[in-house]
């Protein structure tokens, strides 16, 4: 049921108990969904990065009729639709086993004196705080499982996702739980919902009254630690104060209903339902801003390859089983991420256009290949920023900040900002 | 009047009435006591630090700030001091300024003092400040290096031009001074180690120099980065951490909590007990949430369970009626293939009873293959009952799998074989092993192994006892050893070797499972949360006083306060609205409770620097068992005498005696070795067909019960390094090659003289750890010396390094490979340390095994090689073998002590390691130095440290 045909009898039906119509954003965003078209923005972080040889395009074949390198053939017949940008970065990243923890936000590990680690807010929340004003989720962040630490690829952090404080935001680590919590109705009765809502704020209040306590007792630096608890309750909520507005609304479901998918998926099958789950929950508006810090060393198992991800990216050029290994994850990568555009583009928005047109979705990382850090392969798709497509540009500078992209990005989805972590300007080719 | 701390030399301004007082200096916390008669600092003592910078630091740098520390003091009153019944030195409270005063301290090297200044130390003991203050001197780049500069960038970068807006003209040679100056010359390091900088076409550096350059610059960046990022001792309040919080709501509720959705805290880098690093996410409350009414669910289940024995006869899934069944066929078309390929040549096959030739060939094959096997095990009289496990049927390891079993309440779960074994098989193949299979989790795991050792006429009986998870539905079952998930298994790996079936070693006759079953009735834990009730309170008293205790106890330094026990309340009356009983009506609160703040963080304050009597005793109990105080401890520091130096250290001493002290061994020596790599990425069994499932388990389990051993015997540390015996199991002493009947308990065991073991260095763990499941690496050995042995830790790997080529032939020797990190200075910098270390390890393959030639495997084929492990220390101490590796290691006792005291006090304290640490980790070595560095010495001197008892 697409959410635009909600109408106060489909709503009246659905809720057991004759109560008033409690503020609706699904319903009030109706009709400005059809003036102003909706944008969505994909991150999706791959760990540790690319075959260097052939994912890059040909450094000498860039603008528009570019060949596609063997690694991005799967790719080909959405040529059009996507960019490959080269020699963006980040100045201040300098671990080579953390493919994700600054990828979204540039920030400086050691910017902050007396921390040894430091980050700050990450582009895809900068986008979430605009454009998620109105879905039922702010913004979603997805991951594989157990990616913590370096054997991944992708770095510290919980997702791809940091909040304001620079703090990691945690996800929805398997498509089971991204399942539910995306389209599982609650069946109960909605007075009842109510009153389970009112208990949760209770909660909340009565676990503040005891950090109220705490919060007496402890000196300035462990004030600032409790704050991280207090922040938590204060999401909490915001999100309930949000679920409440949208008490009763159904959660829509997907013209092509998915299956609850099984708990124990890994790997390859887990991407598939990952970017099924994803297209879904664009497609019934409930989220617009999505991150995904996809599995390593799962999807090498997948793939029949028994070497974690971590040596893979050890592979050498010059060639050898690491980097047959390599070139096969990148060929998956381009088929399931092939297969998602398709999606995204078989999905018909109201107007006629599809999902594709109205969303961005980059794929990349903060590591090129090894502990390579400099030109973050970085794959651009959709018409959600209204950039340019089907280009092939290499940024005259080496060292050109990936914040630049990220600052396109939001500005090409109409997100309000002058400027992005590191950024010098937005990417004048793209726009 | 202004002083110097007789220690650091730390400068205070204090006023007449804190003369005759003894204080504690903020810096290095040691004890001062000023009279009018202590030295004063002469007020020109700015000016002698400048000059004595002034040679070797470049004209530009900035005058640094002056620092103005605060003091602040109390006086405790000689009451105070004899009710906590102490005679010892007085202790006075210091309230720091914490943070910006000890940031601002390690930053600025505003008071080093010339000798002259030198106020003579009583224990000798290098000072926290003069460490820092030569960990500052490193922070500055060599000047030799100005040279490089000016000669190969400054045509470009000096002030005026400042291409790409890069001027290192200005750039300070000391690191130390900010953030800023770092960053640049981070920089500077990444063009160099990139090769971006000198540009192809200009003037480049000589191999040497850029060798030099990049080494200097790399060692002077990590000095900088930690001086920066050292926050001078400030102890964050920690949130329990995952295992921390599964003991201490199993330790309240009775029941363990599944926290398998939680994340875990110790997979970051850093101890997980690090309290800045415990994030805490709005997801994780509700999951507290929900976890704790999971786990009150399960605990308060007060019904009966009978005792149950399950009993599966062998026979009944791999009898002998099934192997004459399997049989038959296959003797019977044997024997027409036999006739068909004895006949004349164009007899045709049909003529037989096959249908195609393929057939034929199948039925001679089988004949030829299986026939035997199956022949072997029906001769055997044994099998007239049971069975002998063996892959013929299954095609596949033999598994006797039971019924599931679901656990309503915490049960032990015993399960029983009667097996025996038939001589002449490997080793190996006489375990057997116990698995369980969770359903809605993934993968089997592996609970243990028992060796069969009895004979076929005198079988005997074997018994595993294993807990139960309440809730979770299991299917136990045996077979024989296996590799872990993702390798070869012996099936595949024998077949290679076309052998078409698994050992016959083992024979079975039944497995039993037995429940213990329980009681009706609440468990220990539940009964204390249910107390006996006063026949006077009224019913919403009594949960109140239910709710207020429990609290009590669940925040284990604070009594909950009132709005916070009536806010409960109201969902105890709410839910007994809605006409739940007592117990129902109270999991809510209570689980809420368990989702409090007070609960999930250590809270430490009484609105002093000296922590509690009770917060001393959760910090020490969270320190040794990562769980809360027991009633003993609790008891004791609620009398007020845990403080009492006695007390405390016969405390510790129980403390680490207990078996629960096997959390703090096993989750610091995981995160201090760096254990996660074990496990990592699986072995090639073709090669390495011993490292199996129970090795790989069996070898991690040797470090932690190595360490659990040197601890209780208070052997020296040194022990780790170099020792005559080592610890092990049945399993791992066989791996080893020594022992073959030891039983399944870690124990001592002498080593004779020619063995290379003994030691962390040549355990299976290590050695694993050292290679990637293929091949040794001597640079991830090399480094894993250098991090955790040497305390010598090589830079991180810079990023952005150009690549090196491997040779394209798969067949080159280790040596050889190592060549390719000379060719280049990015590589040579680091590597010219690791690589010679890693070296004299080669005679260990990738499994641990002692090998005398370096065999190369890759796909299929394999080549050896002459190994040659000579190689050096850094600093010049040179060794033939592996020997003598070990015994320069060994020498290098002190080095290691260091390793272990600053792992300790992160891992005690719950906040990184810091320069401004490191008087106080002296100190620990001292005092541990006298009894050989037992490591119940540097535990005893952490606990009764000022640091260890203060916030």
């Amino acid at each position: 049921m697409n959410k635009k045909n909600l109408s106060r009898r489909i709503f009246l039906k659905s809720s057991c108990a004759m109560i008033p119509l409690p503020f609706l954003p699904s319903i009030m965003a109706a009709p400005a969904k059809d003036t102003a078209k909706v944008k969505r923005l994909v991150f999706l972080g791959i760990g540790f990065g690319v075959t260097k040889s052939t994912w890059y395009p040909d450094r000498n074949d860039t603008g528009t009729g570019f060949s596609l390198p063997a690694g991005l053939k799967p790719l080909e017949r959405h040529k059009n639709d996507f960019s490959i940008i080269q020699n963006l970065y980040h100045q201040f990243s300098r671990d080579g086993h953390a493919g994700s923890t600054f990828w979204l936000t540039g920030a400086n590990q050691y910017g902050m004196p007396g921390k040894s680690f430091h980050n700050t807010i990450s582009v895809d929340q900068v986008a979430a705080k605009q454009l998620g004003l109105k879905t039922r989720f702010t913004s979603l962040q997805l991951s594989g499982k157990k990616l913590e630490g370096a054997g991944s690829g992708h770095g510290p952090g919980r997702s791809l996702a940091w909040d304001a404080q620079g703090k990691p935001l945690s996800a929805y680590e398997t498509p089971n739980a991204a399942f539910h919590r995306l389209f599982s109705n609650d069946k109960t009765p909605l007075s009842q919902q109510r009153a389970m809502m009112e208990e949760r704020r209770s909660i909340l209040d009565t676990v503040l009254t005891n950090a109220k306590d705490v919060g007496r007792k402890v000196d300035k630096t462990d004030k600032d630690k409790l704050a991280e608890y207090l922040d938590s309750i204060r999401d909490i909520e915001v999100r309930i104060s949000k679920e409440e507005s949208w008490l009763g609304v159904p959660r829509t479901q997907p013209k092509r209903k998915i299956k609850e998918p099984n708990p124990s998926l890994e790997g390859k099958e887990e991407i598939r339902i990952m970017y099924d789950l994803m297209t879904a929950a664009l497609e019934v508006d409930a989220t617009r801003v999505i991150t995904y810090r996809m599995p390593a060393d799962t999807l090498m198992q997948s793939l029949g390859i028994s070497t974690p991800a971590h040596l893979v990216s050890h592979y050498s050029e010059r060639g050898g089983a690491p980097k047959d290994m390599s070139q096969k994850r990148d060929l998956a990568h381009s088929t399931m991420l092939s297969e998602f555009f398709d999606k995204l583009k078989a999905s018909k928005e109201a107007d006629g256009s599809s999902l594709f047109d109205n969303t961005t979705v980059v794929f990349g990382g903060n590591i090129s290949s090894m502990h390579t850090l400099t030109n973050c392969p970085s794959l651009v798709a959709g018409g959600g920023a209204g950039i340019k497509q089907g280009q092939h540009i290499v940024m005259k500078d080496s060292k050109t900040p990936l914040c630049n992209l990220w600052l396109t990005l939001l500005k090409g989805t109409g997100v309000k900002a002058d400027s992005f972590g590191d950024s010098t300007g937005i990417i004048d080719g793209l726009v | 009047m202004k002083f110097r701390c007789p220690h650091c030399t730390q400068k205070y301004d204090l006023s007449e009435d804190s003369l005759g007082v003894e204080l504690n200096c903020q810096v290095c916390q040691g004890n001062m006591l000023f009279t009018k008669e202590s030295p004063q600092v002469d007020s020109g003592f700015e000016q002698d630090k400048k000059d004595s910078f002034e040679d070797t630091k470049p004209r530009d740098i900035k005058k640094k700030k002056s620092l103005t520390s605060s003091i602040s003091k109390t006086k405790v009153s000689q009451k105070t001091k004899s009710n906590k019944g102490s005679g010892k030195a007085l202790l006075i409270a210091l309230v720091l300024i914490l943070g910006t005063g000890f940031y601002a301290y390690s930053k600025i090297p505003e008071n080093k003092k010339s000798s002259k200044d030198q106020i003579a130390s009583q224990d000798g003991l290098q000072k926290s400040s003069e460490f820092i203050e030569k960990q500052q001197a490193l922070a500055v780049m060599p000047t030799v290096h100005k040279d490089i500069i000016n000669k190969y960038c400054i045509d470009c970068h000096d002030s005026e031009t400042q291409k790409g807006q890069v001027d290192l003209e200005s750039l300070s040679y000391d690191l130390s001074s900010d953030i800023q100056m770092a960053e640049r010359w981070q920089e500077v390091l990444d063009a160099v180690n990139s090769g971006d900088m000198p540009p192809k076409k200009k003037k480049q550096l000589t191999k040497e120099e850029k060798t030099d350059f990049l080494a200097d610059l790399s060692d002077v960046m990590v000095v900088a980065r930690k001086l920066h990022g050292d926050n001078g001792g400030v102890i964050t309040m920690r949130r329990l951490n995952r295992r921390e919080y599964a003991n201490t709501v199993e330790g309240l509720l009775g029941v363990r909590p599944d926290v398998e959705g939680l994340p875990d805290d110790s997979a970051g880098g850093g101890f997980d007990t690090a309290g800045a690093s415990l994030y805490f996410s709005s997801d994780q409350f509700e999951q507290y949430l929900e976890i704790a009414e999971g786990t009150l669910k399960k605990a308060f289940f007060d019904k009966e369970v009978k005792r149950a024995v399950k009993r599966l006869e062998a026979e009944d899934r791999y009898g002998r009626k099934h192997y004459e069944k399997l049989y038959k066929p296959i003797k019977e078309k044997g024997e027409k293939a036999r006739q068909f390929f004895a006949a004349k040549k164009g007899t045709p096959f049909q003529d037989f009873g096959f249908k195609t030739l393929h057939q034929a060939y199948q039925a001679k094959n089988q004949n030829e293959r299986f026939k035997p096997v199956i022949e072997d095990f029906l001769s055997r009289p044994a099998t007239e009952h049971g069975t002998v496990l063996t892959s013929i049927i299954t095609r596949n390891q033999a598994v006797l799998r039971m019924h599931p079993i679901t656990a309503e309440t915490e049960e032990t779960i015993k399960v029983r074989v009667r097996a025996a074994a038939y001589p002449g098989y490997k080793e190996r193949f006489y375990y057997l092993e116990l698995r369980a299979q969770i359903t809605g989790v993934k993968g089997v795991q592996t609970l243990g192994w028992r060796k069969v050792s009895a004979s076929v006429d005198k079988p005997e009986i074997i018994e595993f006892t294993v807990p139960t998870v309440v809730g979770q539905r299991v299917q136990y079952s045996i077979a024989q050893r296996s590799h872990p998930p993702g390798s070869a298994n012996d099936l595949g790996i024998l077949y290679r070797q076309k052998i078409i079936h698994t050992p016959l070693a083992v024979w079975v006759d039944w497995v039993e499972v037995e429940r213990s079953g329980r009681n009706a009735g609440d468990s220990p834990a539940v009964a204390e949360i249910f107390f006996q009730k006063s026949p006077e309170w009224t019913e919403s008293y009594y949960a109140r006083e239910v709710l207020s205790r429990f609290a009590s106890k669940a925040f284990r330094t604070a009594d909950p306060n009132k709005i916070y026990l009536d806010k409960l309340m109201k969902f105890y009356n709410a839910n007994r609205t809605k006409g739940m009983n007592l117990r129902q009506a109270l999991i809510q609160p209570l689980s809420i409770i368990l989702a409090s703040p007070e609960f999930l963080y250590m809270v430490e304050s009484n609105g002093n620097q000296k922590l509690s009597d009770t917060e001393l005793a959760v910090r020490l109990s969270y320190f040794l068992w990562s769980m809360p105080p027991d009633k003993e401890l609790m008891d004791l520091a609620k009398q007020g005498k845990l403080t009492d130096p006695q007390v405390l250290k016969r405390q510790t001493s129980r403390l680490l005696a207990d078996k629960r002290s096997s959390q703090f061994i096993e989750a610091f020596a995981y995160q201090w070795l760096g254990m996660d790599r074990l496990g990592m990425f699986v072995f090639d069994t073709h090669v390495y067909q011993e490292h199996d499932q129970a090795v790989l388990l069996g070898s991690r389990k040797e470090i932690y019960e190595t360490m659990r051993y040197i601890l209780d015997k208070q052997l020296p540390l040194k022990s780790l390094l170099k020792s005559d015996f080592i610890v092990v199991n049945d399993v791992m002493a066989e791996y080893y090659g020594l022992d073959k009947n030891r039983g399944h308990e870690y124990r001592h065991l002498k080593l004779p003289p020619e063995s290379v073991r003994g030691g962390l260095l040549s355990t299976a763990a290590v050695l694993a750890m050292g290679s990637d499941g293929h091949r040794s690496s001597p640079v991830e050995r090399g480094a894993w010396v250098l991090r955790h042995l040497l305390h010598n830790p090589p830079p991180p790997a810079p990023a952005n390094v150009p690549q090196l080529d491997r040779f394209e032939d798969h067949f080159q020797p280790a040596r050889k490979l190592g060549k390719a990190h000379q060719e280049e200075p990015q590589c040579v910098q680091c590597h010219r340390k690791i690589d010679p270390i890693g070296y004299g390890m080669e005679n260990f393959d990738a499994a641990g095994l002692w090998r005398e030639k370096e065999v190369v495997h890759h796909e299929r084929k394999s080549k050896s090689f002459d190994i040659d492990p000579s190689g050096e220390l850094p600093g010049g101490v040179k060794f033939n073998n592996f020997r003598g590796l070990k015994d320069a290691i060994a020498q290098k006792e002190d080095d290691f002590a260091r390793g272990f005291a600053e792992a300790l006090i992160a891992y005690g304290l719950g906040r990184p390691y810091g320069y401004s640490d490191y008087n106080f980790a002296e100190s620990l070595l001292t005092k541990a130095k006298a009894k050989k560095y037992a490591i119940s010495e540097f535990i005893h001197a952490l606990v009764q440290s000022k640091r260890f008892q203060s916030k």
